[in-house]
């Protein structure tokens, strides 16, 4: 029988922030296992708190199980850097207290209608019977803010993995938002050049573009892409090597060594996959874990978004962010959406529904209109799309 | 000081059967334990599988400051556990392959998933007023996700998910049947129209419309922040007189709970009544603040507990389908939901429906597809409705915790705009 134990100590803070007072300050920790067996030529996978019970577990269900692996991957894992900061081994709940102090005074004409910040220290162990016997440790902060002024509302987020959040940059940049949103206007419906910001193109991209480029979506007909299919004038690069990335790795999580791939360059290249689609695909690296009582399954780390040409943002209406991205068509890349914040000629816009199809707009890039930044997974410029239906 | 101890233990079963094959089948165990301590108007909170004395203690260490918080104290203590006519346990898992495979076969699809999941929940509490509560509750579904290809790929999700057992999946095959005859059609479907129209919602839509437009409006923790658009709106018409809205727990559907996560036991509340809002749903806090009657706090496992709806419904109205057809008359009606979202604080909320028709002259034509609506709360106050409550079944998302919950509807006639090409 091959086993495999991934084992996960995880520890911090998280504090919620409500009508512009700290409501709570929760700690945790704990440690948790999930155990993958092929028995039998056949995978089954578990997890608990109790090492023992998921080993027993997992085997009980591999006795049904059809999905095949022969073995589990022993490499040795890339160097990587700047995911780990040492600071938050000191980080006590006065830091958090500290943090609220910075979030309360940068704010001056808007209320916090919510606010979270998060900080964790992650140790992941993983080992198997191949003799792979890594481990890696991680810090990840997280700080996302909705702002209210009279009937306008600002949402933004920040990620970091050092203890250092842009907590007064982001709260101001959210009373922005909610202040101008309380004066928006209408549009009229119309084709109208449009420019997501780098929030809102990680939305979108994220419930349509990503889950298309996925090794097990192709192989299950689940996605329109192919290898050489044209999506248009830009570089999508997934890599988990990038310092600070904040889903760097230097092994995933079925321990495949990091690596940085191109996957679009103007055209399909390659797709990220896990252990299992290696053989068709090609190891990637990309076997990822959505929560500890899940198995891996291909996941992109950092999309790093690249387009050469620059564009500006006159005349366009200008995207922060979405409501109800996931009712993206994640097979299609059909999508309707209303925007949350967006403006138009510096005039915020409320009431406007986007109408498109993310391959079809992928196509129609005029160019990049700001410096990078990372959302989550997602490292890109605004982009300026031409022509797109505005409803 | 108040203190209050959760624990939680939960056990699942899933199994995949993808294109096929028998993929990523999990037996979970988890079990988690939470610490609260309200000390000066703050909350201090610990989770971890500890002592109780030592959980406390460093719940209490988390206690940073002075707040506002003060809670609705009662006495609620009490033991409940849902009886499964047959429990998923006693069924073989060969059994349960030998239904799935059926689905899978009988499914007419390119790509195809099914996923069946059963759970246990035993939830404990007590606090340091003398309340303890214990319950236990299964959970059971089935979902299709159906992929076909026709000139562009597309795709259609179907789920039953109940609280109770193997017997609560009854009915599955008639969402086999009603994928195998619409997937095809939905291959040719046309892109849908946009603009402000008429639309005619089916029940599922139409609980998800309630929910999202609605429903998050009146959690009392939005309202408090100054982010709810129904704030300083208790006992003032917010709908038509035909609209009444309600939230209960104690329905057996997929937001089933005989008690909150901070012990209250669950009760049926009003909250629109004749299109006058009613009530808001509370947790202890917001109801010590607001008035009102606590209960609706829940969490994702042991998470701090959120103000959250439950099974949320429109009451039924009395007009038939062709009736409501008849005064859709030119407009869209649409099938099924993707899920939406909602801003409480402007009121805007978007949401997606699976599939639609074009409604022509009273008479539904053409069909289209990947049709979103978009609106604010003003739409409560012009619905027509139908004669027969549906609940659908489904996981929301707020303040980084997910619970299940159902939606309810009859049909339902709206002005809404369409998002189309």
């Amino acid at each position: 029988m091959e086993w495999e134990i991934y084992e996960t100590d995880a520890r911090g803070f998280f504090a919620e922030v409500s009508a512009g007072k700290m409501k709570f300050l929760n700690s945790y920790s704990g440690k948790s296992y999930a155990v993958r067996v092929i028995d039998d030529g056949k995978v089954g996978f578990s997890a608990g708190r109790e090492l023992e019970r998921a080993f027993e577990n997992a085997r009980r269900v591999a006795m049904v199980s059809e999905e095949r692996i022969e073995s589990f991957p022993n490499e040795k894992p890339a160097k990587v850097e700047g995911i780990y900061d040492r600071r938050f081994e000191k980080i006590g709940p006065e830091f958090i207290k500290e943090e609220y102090e910075i979030l309360v005074s940068s704010i001056e004409r808007a209320r916090i209608a919510t606010a979270f910040i998060s900080h964790e220290i992650l140790e992941v162990r993983l080992r198997n019977s191949s003799g792979a016997d890594l481990s890696e440790k991680e810090t990840f902060s997280h700080f996302s803010i909705e702002a209210v002024y009279e009937e306008g509302s600002g949402y933004l987020q920040c990620e970091s993995r050092t203890i250092d959040l842009e907590i007064a940059e982001t709260t101001r940049y959210a009373e922005e938002l909610a202040i101008s949103s309380s004066k928006a206007g209408n549009l009229e419906s119309g084709y109208y050049d449009i420019v997501l910001t780098p929030y809102a193109l990680h939305q979108v991209f994220s419930h349509t573009l990503y889950p298309s480029l996925s090794a097990e979506n192709v192989s299950k007909g689940r996605s329109v892409l192919r290898k050489g299919s044209f999506i248009g004038n830009i570089r999508i690069i997934d890599d988990p090597t990038l310092e600070g990335g904040m889903v760097s790795y230097s092994f995933d999580d079925e321990g495949v060594s990091a690596r940085r791939k191109v996957l679009v360059d103007g055209e399909v290249l390659r797709f990220y996959s896990d252990w299992k689609h290696s053989r068709e695909f090609g190891a990637t690296a990309n076997g990822l874990r959505p929560s500890i009582d899940s198995p891996p399954v291909p996941g992109p780390s950092n999309i790093v978004v690249e387009v050469e040409e620059k564009a500006d943002i006159e005349g366009a209406l200008v995207v922060h962010s979405f409501i109800g991205s996931h009712t993206a068509n994640p097979i299609s890349g059909d999508l309707s959406l209303e925007c949350m914040n967006a403006e138009f000629n510096g005039k915020a816009i409320k009431g406007v529904m986007v109408y498109g199809n993310v391959f079809e707009m992928l196509k129609s890039i005029s160019g990049y209109c700001s410096k990078r930044k990372q959302v989550e997974n997602t490292l890109a410029p605004a982009i300026r799309f031409e022509n797109i239906r505005v409803i | 000081m108040f203190y209050d101890i959760r624990e939680v233990e939960s056990e699942s079963l899933s199994i995949n059967i993808d294109n096929g094959i028998v993929e990523r089948p999990r037996a979970i165990h988890f079990h988690s334990k939470c610490f609260r301590v309200l000390k000066n108007g703050f909350w201090g909170t610990f989770e971890g599988l500890v002592s109780d004395s030592e959980g406390l203690r460093n719940a209490e260490r988390n206690v940073i400051g002075e707040g506002s918080a003060e809670i609705f104290e009662l006495k609620s203590s009490g033991r409940y556990e849902f009886r499964a006519k047959v429990d998923p346990r006693d069924v073989s898992i060969e059994e349960k392959l030998e239904l799935l495979r059926e689905i899978s076969n009988r499914i007419q699809a390119n790509s195809k998933r099914i996923g069946y999941i059963e759970s246990f929940k035993r939830f404990e509490y007590r606090d340091s007023i003398g309340n303890e509560v214990r319950y236990t509750v299964p959970r059971i579904g089935v979902s299709i996700v159906a992929i076909g290809k026709g000139e562009r790929l597309q795709f259609l999700s179907k789920r039953l998910m109940k609280p109770g057992g193997w017997e609560k999946l009854d009915g599955i095959f008639e969402l086999v049947e009603e994928v195998n005859e619409t997937l095809p059609r939905l291959l040719k479907a046309r892109s849908p129209p946009s603009g402000e129209m008429n639309v005619l919602m089916d029940q599922e839509l139409a609980g998800v419309f309630i929910h999202e437009a609605f429903g998050h409006a009146v959690e009392a923790d939005h309202v408090l922040q100054g982010a709810s658009v129904l704030g300083e709106k208790l006992g003032k018409r917010i709908a038509g007189e035909n609209v009444t809205i309600v939230d209960d727990p104690t329905i057996e559907e997929f937001g089933f709970f005989p008690f909150d996560d901070e012990g209250v036991m669950a009760k049926k509340k009003v909250l629109v009544e004749n299109g006058v809002l009613k009530s808001y749903l509370h947790s202890k806090e917001t109801a010590k603040k607001l008035g009102g009657y606590p209960g609706n706090a829940r969490s994702d496992g042991v998470a701090f507990p959120v103000v959250r709806m439950s099974n949320t419904y429109l009451c039924r109205g009395d007009l038939k389908f062709e009736e409501l057809l008849e005064l859709c008359r030119n407009g869209v009606f649409l099938i099924g939901s993707r899920g939406g979202e909602t801003n409480p604080a402007t009121g805007y909320f978007q949401f997606s429906a699976q599939y639609g028709y074009i409604v022509k002259n009273g008479e539904i034509s053409d069909m289209i597809r990947d049709v979103s609506l978009s609106g604010n709360l003003d739409i409560l106050k012009n619905l027509e409705l139908g004669k027969e409550v549906a609940f659908d079944p489904g996981f929301c998302g707020k303040a980084y915790q997910t619970v299940p919950v159902a939606d309810g509807a009859p049909v339902t006639l709206c002005r809404a705009k369409v998002g189309g090409a």
